[in-house]
């Protein structure tokens, strides 16, 4: 090359590109690492970094190879990639155009995941029955996450669209690195007591490294404990930390946190007019036909010719009285035929009657007692002798018993 | 019940919930016409509370800072300062 020849940057490029692509140690080759900043770009193509402990190499795979894949790669994997090395010129960036992929077991971080996760989960604390429920409508949210990130200017800007008289509390926080973990749980403890309805743990896209510090132990069981309940909106749809198995909802991302807790004002006012017309419309009927009632009752006879109906009833009343009259004197007539018939019967058996007869009847004098034959009476004894017309007391002198009778 | 329900501020949850029961209590059509007009007075004031807090046209939105005497404050959070301070 003439080393006084000025290139232009394309030029250059293209060198470099032409270096690469004719050197054949390049041109089919396995590379091992870790697979991470995975992204599917809506074209079906899949943009990643592979990395080990000291470098990074970035890489993409086409669709019709992305299509052709037997397993789905992870943040985290290890994995071995066949591939060639090209120069994408727009970004001066050498990659690895993947053919092929295959899992070369999982990754630490993904073991070290794996391993929380189960661990907590073994120990109940992703139970679905002891998710809180979310707020309806949430008059205070406190939003744990920093204030100088993307997912803060994305849940306000929602929020605010959503429903303008939003109160949001902004509990600020790191969301990366070694002490984030400790700084996120002092934050949710802020938040819990904060007086707000519900919390969100929000943190923009990352890397998987960057949102690493969201599958931490301390976050899952701050998350438990928090009296409010907590819906996490961590990166991006498809990534899954312990504090979202942890929370109570998760949302994609934080805008999707935004829109599933604040409440869409539009709709709100459309169900309050509809329980405004439902309201009246009630009532209005409520009274119609209590209305309606009113008239049919005013509608009726003793309304319309209450004489009418008094004569009738006085007409009613001079029947019954008649009824009632003819009912006792015939009742009279029966009883005075019944009282004949038995004065008969008793004179018949009347036994004063008999004494008419010139029959007695004898008492002992001091008892009264009835005396029917002679061993009732001593001699000596007063007795008295009833007859028809009084009685005589006697003396009894002496007894005779009648011949024949023993 | 919600009739007896006294308190000095309600939630606009409260008030959604009372003003649903409300109209739901008197679709029933099980009210004398004394209790569905209590019922519909109490209506109109939950509808008026929740259409109040819709109408609340500000947001409130603000910050929790710490103090240097270790307690902590809200603060109102302005999106712009964040912005200049990124940078």
């Amino acid at each position: 090359m003439n080393s006084l020849k000025v290139y232009s940057v394309q030029e250059i490029t293209r060198y470099i590109q032409d270096l690469i692509k004719n050197d054949p140690n390049l041109a089919f080759i396995w590379v091992r690492g870790e697979i991470s900043e995975l992204k599917v770009h809506s074209s079906g193509h899949m943009y990643f970094v592979l990395k080990d402990e000291a470098a990074r190499l970035r890489g993409v795979m086409f669709r019709s190879r992305v299509r052709g894949l037997r397993f789905k790669p992870a943040a985290g994997m290890e994995i071995f990639v066949l591939g060639y090395i090209g120069l994408y010129e727009r970004n001066g960036e050498y990659q690895i155009y993947a053919e092929e992929m295959l899992p070369s077991g999982p990754g630490e971080l993904y073991v070290a995941f794996n391993e929380l996760k189960s661990r907590l989960q073994a120990e109940g604390l992703f139970d679905v029955n002891k998710k809180r429920p979310i707020p309806p409508y949430p008059d205070k949210i406190a939003i744990v996450t920093s204030p100088t990130g993307a997912a803060i200017k994305d849940i306000i800007t929602v929020s605010k669209r959503r429903f303008p008289p939003v109160e949001l509390l902004i509990v600020p926080t790191l969301v990366q690195g070694k002490d984030a973990p400790e700084e996120i749980v002092k934050a949710l403890r802020r938040a819990d007591a904060s007086g707000a309805d519900v919390i969100i743990l929000a943190r923009g896209g990352g890397s998987a490294e960057e949102l690493w510090c969201f599958n931490d132990e301390r976050i899952a069981r701050a998350i438990r404990t928090c009296v409010v309940p907590v819906v996490s909106a961590v990166g991006h749809e498809t990534d899954y930390t312990i504090a979202d198995f942890a929370a109570d909802m998760r949302a994609p991302t934080p805008s999707a946190g935004a829109e599933m807790l604040v409440p869409d004002i539009r709709e709100l006012m459309t169900s309050l007019n509809l329980y405004e017309q439902r309201l009246f419309y009630i009532m209005r009927r409520r009274i119609e036909l209590m209305q309606e009632r009113l008239q049919s009752i005013q509608n009726r006879r003793i309304f319309l010719r209450p004489k009418e109906m008094i004569d009738g009833m006085r007409m009613d009343l001079d029947r019954l009285q008649e009824r009632k009259f003819r009912a006792i004197q015939g009742r009279i007539d029966l009883e005075k035929e019944n009282l004949k018939a038995i004065s008969e019967k008793l004179a018949l058996l009347n036994p004063l009657s008999t004494l008419n007869r010139g029959y007695s009847v004898t008492y002992h004098f001091s008892s009264g007692e009835l005396i029917r034959n002679i061993k009732q009476v001593m001699v000596g004894e007063i007795i008295e002798v009833m007859l028809t017309d009084g009685s005589i007391i006697c003396k009894v002198n002496e007894k005779k018993v009648r011949d024949g009778i023993e | 019940m919600v009739l007896s329900k006294k308190k000095d501020k309600i939630t606009f949850e409260e008030a959604f919930k009372g003003l649903e029961e409300v109209v739901n209590q008197l679709e029933s059509g099980n009210l004398s016409l004394d209790e569905s007009l209590k019922y519909f007075e109490e209506g109109i004031s939950f509808l008026r509370t929740c259409r109040g807090r819709l109408q609340d046209a500000e947001s409130k939105i603000e910050i929790l800072i710490s103090q240097e005497d270790g307690e902590f404050c809200q603060k109102p959070f302005d999106g712009d300062v964040i912005k200049e301070e990124q940078e």
